[in-house]
């Protein structure tokens, strides 16, 4: 049965059954009803000539009595119907008349008994006649009728049901093959777009139709797939934006390992080159060339202005900045700062304007402030040729203003957010014009942050750049 | 004058014990048995009942109907009372009424026995002399009657050797030896003088064939069956039940005075009613005059 299950549709196996038990009920009905006809009509055909040879016996007791054969043969005269094939009469003493020669084919049956035999073509009838008062059997009568009649029309009621009954399952079995093919179909429908959906296809429905609880079940695997297509499309949403997530991140990656890698080689080359201008010179004074003191100096200067660059970063973005506040004029700073850079803005060719219009000392971390003005104050000499760099000094609100503006080759607006991050340079490669490590603007943000203030720059290409420190006037107080 | 009263005194004490001795003095008491039967045999029954009563009208008369059920209590009652004399009717309550222990006389009517000589009374077969007369008068062509004598009826020896004659032949109670014995004879006697007896108790399709021959052969059929008329027989000679219970009285009268009712037999019935088919007449040629059309009882036209 499970193979049969498994092996079949539900509209086959609806139809297979539905044909066998119709089978089966037209066989069993077709059967009873011959049966039941047969045995009916066989009993009623029976009583009613064994009523005939009782009614021939009585018309005939006279004539049994008295012996006249005449007699008989007017009264089987009468009967004249052909399906009797042998008629005799017996007195208890001998056979009085037989209509035929032959003998009757009854077996072993006493006509002088009321007895009935069946044969396969006849049936045999013996009845008595008797005295009413005495009971004495006086004499009998064998009626032999021809089934040859009856067999012919039980076979034919037997065709003609068989005609009937095959009529009928065909038309019932034609009305439930197109029922179930109504009512399967629906499921067909389903098994169908569900395959298709399997093989990758979206965006399948299928029209509700067929019964009630069919159409809620369309209804509820429409409504499922729509449901499941939503969720892919979400996770396909999500799969694409993690892939791009995970490029982006893969991407970035790469380029800050290429960053770091940069970093690297910009910090070795900056710390290597003075160091080899200072055992250029060293070697230089070994074979007395000359005295290089000075130029060693400065290379060594500037190698501790480098490392010096590196722990003030390393200090800063670990929050280790120290403050060691102190009032202080502004513009006695920047005037210091400016002197300091006179001689560099000369090798430049480009000019320095300061001008400060906050007069008042302020009171937060001169070295801080000063290393910042200083930082930003070079960033415009290295980037400009020929140029001026104006320094300003003013306040606002609560705020001290120091801005920094040089008509350099300024900076691209992309560029513009990426100037304050570490170590970062729009030219990185070997064969950049200008020096620096890259840690300047990230240590001015780093120090304005410990001073509670901010950096911001705003820049042109090819016009330049203003660089503005904000600085409250009255830091709070660190608790 | 005191003799003078004296006397008439003594006449009217002697008139007083003539009179309550005649009121006071028990009437003689019978019984009747009768078996319990349909209607129209209980209608023959009180037939004969009737013609008791008017015979012996100073009877007082107890009757009893007699059936499978109740012959204890019929047994009981006839046993516990004193009787003078108890009439049955018919062949059944007459074999009950024997076997009881009863002192008292037993008359019957109504039956058919063999034996004349252990019972008295009336029997319902139809005395010779009856039947002789009845020929006679109506039916004077006719000289022999066959009769197929089935052993019940008692041969009454008649000393009437006149014509016409009865010719008896012993035949068996049986169907078959009545038809046998019927057709035969119809099929042999002499139409214009003789005729045959039709029995009381053949089958009705046995009577329509052999009053079919009959017919055919002008064959005169006289029966003492009523409704044998209908199939064609031409004369019916039948008991007058009253007169039978008349003759049942008369007999038990003489029983009661006599005190010897061995002296008695068994006597057939002359008492008859007759009947006539008018149809098979006109067939036969028979004349039946209209002023003797009054003497039978049942007349089919």
């Amino acid at each position: 049965m499970k193979h049969f299950v498994k092996n079949h549709s539900f509209k086959q196996i609806i139809l297979i059954l539905s044909f066998f038990t119709l089978f089966v009920l037209a066989i069993s009905y077709t059967l009873s009803m011959h049966y039941l006809f047969s045995t009916s009509i066989s009993g009623h055909m029976q009583d009613m000539w064994q009523r005939q040879a009782d009614n021939i016996t009585e018309q005939a007791r006279f004539s049994i009595i008295t012996e006249s054969k005449s007699d008989i043969e007017k009264i089987l005269l009468l009967l004249d119907n052909p399906l009797i094939i042998h008629v005799s009469v017996y007195t208890p003493n001998q056979l009085l008349y037989s209509s035929n020669s032959t003998t009757p084919p009854c077996g072993a049956i006493n006509p002088l008994s009321d007895a009935f035999v069946e044969t396969e073509n006849v049936w045999c009838f013996s009845s008595t006649a008797k005295d009413y008062q005495t009971k004495q059997i006086i004499g009998g009568v064998l009626l032999v009728v021809s089934k040859e009649a009856i067999n012919d029309l039980i076979q034919q009621n037997l065709i003609n049901n068989v005609l009937v009954v095959s009529f009928l399952t065909a038309i019932i079995f034609g009305f439930l093959y197109h029922s179930t093919k109504r009512l399967t179909a629906p499921l067909a429908k389903l098994s169908t777009v569900m395959h298709r959906i399997t093989g990758n296809e979206r965006g399948l429905r299928i029209d509700t139709e067929g019964t009630m609880d069919i159409r809620n079940i369309q209804a509820s695997f429409n409504l499922m797939i729509l449901q499941i297509e939503q969720h892919e499309s979400n996770l396909e949403e999500k799969i694409k934006d993690r892939v791009l997530e995970l490029s982006d991140a893969y991407s970035k990656a790469q380029g800050a390992s290429q960053v770091k890698s940069d970093i690297l080689r910009i910090v070795s080359h900056e710390m290597k080159t003075p160091l080899h201008s200072a055992l250029f010179y060293l070697h230089l004074m070994k074979t007395n060339d000359g005295n290089f003191v000075t130029e060693i100096m400065n290379c060594l200067e500037r190698l501790q202005k480098q490392i010096d660059n590196l722990l003030n970063y390393s200090q800063a973005s670990e929050n280790k900045v120290t403050l060691n506040k102190s009032s202080f004029s502004p513009k006695v700073l920047l005037e210091q700062v400016t002197e300091e850079y006179a001689s560099m803005f000369k090798i430049r060719h480009n000019q320095l304007i300061v001008s400060c219009h906050h007069q008042d000392q302020i009171h937060s971390d001169e070295q801080l402030i000063k290393q910042i003005v200083s930082n930003l104050i070079d960033n415009a000499n290295k980037h400009s040729h020929h140029s001026k760099v104006t320094v300003d000094c003013n306040s606002h609100k609560d705020h001290l203003i120091i801005s920094v503006a040089d008509t350099g080759c300024g900076i691209s607006e992309e560029n513009l957010e990426k100037v304050f991050i570490p170590f970062w340079q729009i030219d990185m490669s070997s064969a950049r014009v200008h020096e620096g490590s890259g840690l300047g603007l990230s240590i001015c943000q780093l120090f304005a942050e410990a001073l509670e203030g901010d950096i911001s720059v705003v820049s042109t290409i090819d016009e330049g750049s203003i660089f503005t420190l904000s600085i409250p006037l009255n830091p709070s107080i660190p608790q | 004058m005191a003799l003078k009263i004296f006397k008439k005194t003594a006449y009217c004490l002697l008139a007083l014990l003539v009179f309550s001795s005649s009121v006071l003095a028990e009437k003689p008491s019978i019984a009747i048995l009768a078996p319990s039967s349909n209607q129209e045999l209980s209608t023959v029954f009180e037939l004969i009942i009737d013609g008791i009563k008017q015979s012996t009208p100073q009877f007082t008369k107890d009757i009893q109907l007699l059936t499978d059920d109740n012959q204890d209590k019929i047994k009981q009652w006839l046993t516990s009372h004193e009787f003078q004399a108890v009439v049955t009717i018919g062949n059944k309550t007459t074999d009950f009424a024997n076997t009881l222990p009863i002192t008292f006389p037993v008359v019957t009517t109504g039956t058919l026995f063999s034996n004349n000589k252990s019972h008295s009374g009336v029997s319902l077969s139809i005395a010779d002399d009856a039947l002789k007369n009845t020929l006679r008068h109506y039916l004077p062509h006719i000289k022999k009657l066959h009769i197929g004598d089935e052993g019940d009826n008692i041969i009454w020896f008649t000393t009437d050797l006149s014509s016409p004659q009865l010719i008896r032949q012993k035949i068996g109670h049986e169907q078959k030896s009545i038809v046998q014995f019927l057709w035969k004879t119809i099929n042999q006697v002499d139409p214009k003088t003789e005729a045959v007896w039709i029995n009381n108790n053949i089958e009705h399709i046995f009577l329509y064939k052999l009053s079919e021959r009959a017919w055919e052969r002008n064959v005169t059929l006289i029966s003492n069956n009523i409704s044998h008329l209908e199939s064609g027989t031409l004369l019916a000679i039948y008991p007058d039940f009253k007169g039978m219970g008349q003759r049942t009285g008369e007999l038990l009268s003489t029983i009661i005075k006599q005190n010897n009712p061995s002296s008695l037999r068994l006597e057939p019935l002359s008492a008859i009613h007759r009947g006539i088919n008018l149809r098979t007449a006109q067939h036969l040629g028979v004349e039946i005059p209209s002023a003797m059309e009054n003497d039978f009882r049942v007349i089919i036209k």
